[in-house]
């Protein structure tokens, strides 16, 4: 039925010889039950279902139309109760650490006089927001909403490529996809227990209840904050809002009066307490952050610097996930949990080190290059895929301005079944689980996994032609 | 030395506001050279304000108004009781690590010529309070005081290639090269005693502090050479002129507006 992509990629269905792991036993049958063409069938239910639901995605770059479907497959991915409580343990370390990290770096930057942190890195990062030194945020988070991306390599053997902490999107795609599951193939969630993923609205409305700021006496006004309709990820926040049942604002919904920030109504105005927002740092406040901004509002800093509404994730949390701080996340864990680390880093080349980038120019072709300030999967090199012009210019760019590059090893990505033209081949995934922190550390049970839907592609972003996977995290 | 202040800032719009919100950088902190007798900030909205400390330690206030009128007038007044401590503040409350005070801005950037002014500098001094004062005549030798020729946002190596420009372009050249150097350095605004033959403008006034091993934040005012003394009242500080700015507002409503700022400052007795 499937032939495994080679003996040195670990799949997340089949062993090396052959077996069928034990998480998947019970799909492998259901698989090999289903009529010719069913899994097409349901594969063409599956793209109604998203569809009406209304998902799309924006891409930005392409000339085409910009609103797509993004694609989905109908092969589950599976992990074991075992192997989820291990992942849960190691994600809960990280961003615990994280967290602390961000306090720190905001009042008296223990790290930075104990030599673990280059000062530079931190000072003159552009990701640090000097704005909020010495503030301290409810309870003093300053990242909720965090989406840790893992891959896979071996049975044992789990990296993270990036601490989401900024506003990490996909969670609808979480809820969707499962929903999309139960309706296509409610016959398999008789059979396996699989942790449910609904609850993840109620529990990100009690995370933002539990943040709520000083200055709140009562129930907490909740609300999400959307730079718009034009924005890649409108959808979602249309989403959660409806899910929490809470407004959904813009920048001009919301405007600040003695201090405080009120939503305007069809009828008197409404004070908001805890602010989901969806809009970058930059675009939060024109009096602090960019002037030009018509997306955020005026004053909304300061009301948060005076301890009347929660700004949720806080401003300046990218610090802690910046490219270049992410090559020192263990030292960053060692030093305020006293622990090693659970979940490994992928080791990164600096290449303002001269032997370093030596190092690098020489091997482009066994490597991944990624901008310092980039996401999306955007202008990135994946060094086996690359062509000698790719590299060449790469090579160009890293001389030019070395120190807006980080270069790791090529990961072999996890594979997993994925229902493609020719039927079932094994595509590379990635995977990245929810972490919501407020009055304790919730973590949805799964999470997004990407798969990268181009034959021996490892770049599964969705702008870069990724599709996602309904994950299972199965319950003892 | 008792100083009494009244800064009156007035915003008159071409068509009518009908919503504007300000953050006021306004209240000086009680240190070692000056002591706060009273002091009060009033415009529409200040009942209400929020108020906090920002991340460099300056009292803000955080005032809006719901109105449909053509000015917004802020004026603030107080009586201060100055003292002589030799320029130096110290570290102040709800201050920040110096270190931060290393970055640099789109106002104060360096080019070449700013490299060259601060590198002749660069390990020839005994300390840095010998640094400093021969930055400061440096930039002194260089800059005329002129106010015609330059405006709030006159970047530091504009200034200094032109050679004039005010106290904020005097004290953006400084920082500037301060940080080039590894120096921590900020700008501050405040007010100043006139003097005699001293040009009017200057009564709000700008100047630098530098971070000085054992002392941390000391006073030098590059326009006129000196740290500041008892006729120096001051009031906050920031990355920049920008980043300290006394007022930082948004309003809506169409048109553009016309600012007049009157700053009178007296001193109870001569000396």
């Amino acid at each position: 039925m499937y032939n495994k992509r080679s003996d040195k990629i670990f799949d997340e269905m089949f062993m090396q010889d052959g077996t069928v792991r034990e998480p998947y036993r019970t799909i492998e049958s259901w698989l090999l039950e289903q009529p010719r063409g069913g899994l097409k069938q349901k594969s063409k239910d599956a793209e109604a279902i998203f569809r009406r639901l209304g998902i799309t995605f924006a891409v930005y770059g392409s000339n085409e139309t910009t609103e797509r479907l993004i694609p989905f497959d109908i092969i589950p991915r599976i992990i074991a109760a075992a192997e989820w409580r291990r992942l849960e343990r190691g994600i809960e370390q990280r961003v615990r650490a994280l967290n602390a990290f961000l306090h720190d770096i905001y009042h008296r930057q223990e790290i930075i006089r104990a030599g673990r942190v280059p000062e530079e890195l931190i000072l003159k990062n552009s990701a640090f927001c000097p704005e909020m030194m010495g503030h301290d945020p409810a309870r003093g988070i300053y990242s909720h909403i965090i989406g840790v991306d893992l891959v896979r390599v071996s049975e044992n053997e789990f990296y993270v490529l990036e601490d989401n902490l900024r506003t990490p999107s996909g969670v609808s795609y979480m809820i969707e996809d499962r929903e999309a599951m139960m309706r296509l193939m409610p016959e398999l969630f008789a059979k396996y227990r699989v942790a449910p993923v609904e609850h993840y609205p109620e529990n990100l409305r009690r995370t933002l209840q539990s943040v709520a700021p000083p200055a709140c006496k009562g129930d907490p006004v909740i609300a999400v904050l959307t730079p718009g309709i034009f924005n890649s990820a409108f959808f979602e926040h249309s989403f959660l809002a409806d899910e929490m049942g809470v407004e959904l604002c813009q920048g001009d919904d919301l405007f600040v009066d003695d201090g405080f920030v009120y939503m305007r109504t069809t009828r008197q105005p409404k004070r908001v307490d805890v602010i989901y927002r969806r809009v970058d740092d930059d675009y939060l406040d024109p009096l602090t952050f960019r002037k030009d901004s018509t997306l955020g509002v005026p004053g909304l800093f300061s009301a948060y610097r005076a301890g009347n509404v929660t700004i949720v994730n806080a401003p300046g949390t990218g610090i802690a996930d910046d490219k270049a701080v992410y090559t020192y996340v263990p030292q960053i864990i060692e030093f305020y949990t006293g622990e090693k680390p659970i979940l490994n880093n992928v080791p990164t080349y600096n290449c303002t080190n001269p032997d370093e980038r030596a190092y690098v120019l020489e091997n482009l072709q066994d490597l991944v290059v990624k901008e310092v300030h980039g996401s999306g999967g955007y202008g990135m090199l994946v060094g086996p895929a690359s062509t000698r012009k790719d590299r060449a210019e790469f090579t160009r760019r890293i001389k030019a301005r070395p120190n807006n590059y980080i270069v790791q090893p090529t990961l072999a990505l996890s594979t997993c079944p994925t229902f493609v033209e020719k039927g079932i081949a094994p595509r590379h995934v990635d995977l990245r689980p929810f972490v919501l922190m407020g009055d304790q550390i919730r973590i949805t049970p799964g999470g997004l996994t990407r798969v990268a839907l181009k034959d021996g592609s490892l770049v599964v972003n969705s702008s870069q032609g990724g599709g996602t996977k309904d994950t299972w995290i199965l319950e003892d | 030395m008792r100083i009494r202040i009244k800064h009156t800032t007035s915003y008159h719009y071409e068509q009518s506001a009908r919503y504007g919100v300000q953050e006021l950088r306004l209240t000086p902190a009680e240190i070692a050279s000056q002591h706060i007798i009273d002091w009060k900030i009033d415009c529409p909205g200040i009942e209400g304000a929020a108020s906090y400390f920002d991340s460099f330690g300056n009292r803000v206030h955080l005032v809006n108004q719901e109105f449909d009128a053509d000015e917004l007038v802020i004026r603030v007044s107080g009586t201060i009781e100055t003292r002589s401590a030799d320029g130096v503040v110290g570290t102040l409350p709800h201050e920040p690590v110096p270190r931060l005070f290393l970055r640099q801005t789109d106002l104060t950037r360096p080019d070449k010529a700013i490299t060259a002014l601060a590198r002749q500098h660069e390990g020839r001094h005994r300390d840095q309070i010998a640094l400093y004062h021969a930055l400061m005549e440096s930039i002194r030798e260089r800059m005329n005081f002129d106010t015609r020729s330059t405006d709030s946002s006159t970047r530091a190596t504009e200034a200094l290639a032109q050679g004039h420009g005010v106290c904020q372009d005097f004290a953006h050249i400084f920082i500037s090269a301060c940080r080039l150097l590894e120096q921590p350095a900020r700008y501050v605004t405040g007010y100043l005693v006139m003097q005699e033959g001293e040009a009017e403008a200057e009564a709000h006034h700008a100047w630098v502090e530098a971070d000085v091993a054992g002392l941390g934040w000391v006073g030098f005012d590059p326009v006129n050479g000196i740290s500041p003394d008892i006729h120096y009242v001051r009031l906050g500080c920031g990355f920049d002129a920008a980043s300290a700015a006394p007022i930082r507002g948004v309003r809506r409503g169409a048109g553009g507006d016309r600012l007049t700022v009157r700053v009178a400052v007296h001193s109870d007795t001569q000396q």
